[in-house]
């Protein structure tokens, strides 16, 4: 990124942060309930050790999850594309399902799967597989029908046409939905967490809400949204590296 | 043997009621320059559909070189209207696609050769949106030459064009084609375009279709740019103008 493009919200981050500071050194205000950056971050450095179990137990989690939230989705996406009667009786039932929240669905999951690592996981895909299906289907059935005619016209058989035209073709929609879904990806992790579990930040989370942290849960926080964007950067890195010739979506 | 390249005998086609092409008789012999002008939406382009089988006529024959081909795909070398080029392959790639499709192999340094000789050769490894109108469709041209058919059907390939780049490839047009005699079949609405270019002219009716007469071209090869000052020339455009204009509508 160029400095003249990433100074503004820089600036702007840093102006939130000091007219914070500068709120809860002036009024007193009590630590449980807003602490001060200053404090967030000596929370932070304090718990270090603590949190990078946590932490990585969530990356390890939210990669599972995700990786699986992908095959999924794309699975999905192919079979519906390629199957046009699968995919007018099953689409609605996709939508529907996205209408259903996952808080009410996510104690059904650990009674019906118990408290290990598959409910988590289910959580995940629920959550990742949907953006990354949509996409990817859009992509494929609104490839260019110029092309298709003159690959037809010159003998391409179907095998052909979906994996030199429209494969190609939703790679930059698929993109779109891949970037959603990694955000998704921490948020599904988070509330898998909840569910019930020995470690992770979801975990962490719960127990710091329960002593009043305020701090400590601001922390948590800040990890969320870091592991997110990191996620968030490798699709994009991905996406550099397939997709090309044309402006990305 | 005088073999064809292409015969088309009493070709009907309707969509339903609407009845496009009606009795069409048509050929064009090894290493002719054909064209059929005819005005807009008069089923050129549904003639070009049926010799490339993307679709199949209500009734009528067609063979390319002496065979049946009704229905049958991968035939012809084909350049459409629009060069309908994958914006994600580089301008090598889409000229090898033909090949590809036909899985003949798959020779770069022969498609960089030939994009040396129309004077792309700085532009082998760069991206279609990085190339002008005219150009795209040189390379659009190319890959239908170097699908290494017997036949090759032009669609209005310069319709699209200004007048002075489609007085450009006009000239670079005969220059490719009188080094390299193929079978041309090209559809066009533009009457100078088809005496220039042409052995012989078809002229079809409005819908539906029939042909109204063929016209054979009295100018020699190789072809120059001055013939269409040529009072014969300036004769047969008069002629051609008024069938096409007096044409039952």
């Amino acid at each position: 990124m160029k400095v003249r493009t990433a100074l503004p919200p820089a600036i702007t981050v840093i102006a939130l942060i000091a007219g914070w500071q500068l709120y809860t050194t002036l009024s007193g205000i009590d630590a449980w309930l807003l602490p001060s950056p200053a404090g967030i971050w000596q929370a932070a450095v304090e718990q270090r050790a603590a949190l990078t179990t946590h932490t990585l137990a969530t990356a390890e989690l939210m990669l599972y999850g995700f990786g699986l939230g992908v095959a999924t989705g794309l699975l999905v996406a192919v079979v519906l594309h390629l199957l046009p009667v699968v995919r007018s009786a099953v689409y609605p039932l996709l939508v529907i399902s996205q209408n259903v929240p996952i808080i009410a669905l996510a104690p059904l999951l650990v009674i019906w799967l118990g408290f290990g690592i598959a409910p988590k996981l289910v959580v995940i895909v629920l959550v990742c597989f949907f953006p990354i299906a949509v996409a990817t289907l859009d992509g494929l059935s609104r490839s260019d029908a110029l092309i298709a005619d003159y690959m037809l016209m010159s003998g391409a058989n179907r095998r052909q046409l979906f994996t030199k035209l429209q494969w190609p073709h939703a790679l930059p929609t698929m993109f779109s939905g891949l970037k959603i879904a990694a955000t998704y990806s921490v948020f599904g992790a988070i509330i898998s967490e909840w569910l019930g579990s020995e470690e992770g930040i979801g975990r962490y989370m719960i127990i710091q809400k329960s002593a009043f942290r305020a701090d400590r849960m601001f922390v948590a926080i800040a990890i969320v949204v870091a592991l997110a964007l990191v996620v968030f950067g490798l699709v994009v890195l991905l996406e550099r590296l397939t997709v090309k010739g044309r402006r990305r979506a | 043997m005088p073999e064809h390249a292409l015969t088309v005998q009493a070709l009907d086609h309707s969509f339903g009621d609407l009845q496009v092409l009606e009795g069409i008789d048509l050929t064009v012999g090894k290493g002719e320059f054909v064209s059929v002008v005819g005005p807009s939406g008069s089923g050129k382009s549904t003639l070009f559909h049926l010799i490339g089988g993307l679709l199949t006529p209500s009734a009528g024959q067609i063979a390319i070189n002496g065979e049946p081909s009704v229905g049958r795909r991968g035939r012809i070398g084909y350049m459409p209207q629009q060069p309908a080029l994958m914006p994600w392959r580089t301008i090598q790639d889409n000229v090898v696609l033909a090949r590809e499709i036909s899985r003949k192999k798959v020779d770069r340094a022969q498609a960089r050769e030939w994009l040396a000789r129309v004077g792309l050769e700085d532009f082998a490894t760069a991206y279609p949106h990085q190339l002008s109108g005219g150009m795209q469709q040189r390379v659009a041209f190319l890959r239908a030459l170097l699908a290494e058919q017997e036949l090759l059907c032009l669609d209005e390939p310069f319709s699209a064009l200004d007048a002075m780049t489609r007085t450009e490839m006009h000239r670079w047009l005969l220059d490719i084609w009188e080094a390299d005699r193929r079978a041309i079949l090209f559809v066009t609405h533009n009457i100078e375009e088809a005496l220039l270019l042409s052995d012989t002219v078809y002229v079809f009716t409005r819908r539906p279709a029939t042909v109204l007469e063929r016209i054979t071209v009295p100018f020699g090869r190789p072809r120059r740019d001055e013939v269409v000052d040529d009072p014969e020339f300036v004769k047969l455009r008069r002629r051609l103008t008024d069938l096409l204009t007096g044409s039952p509508r």
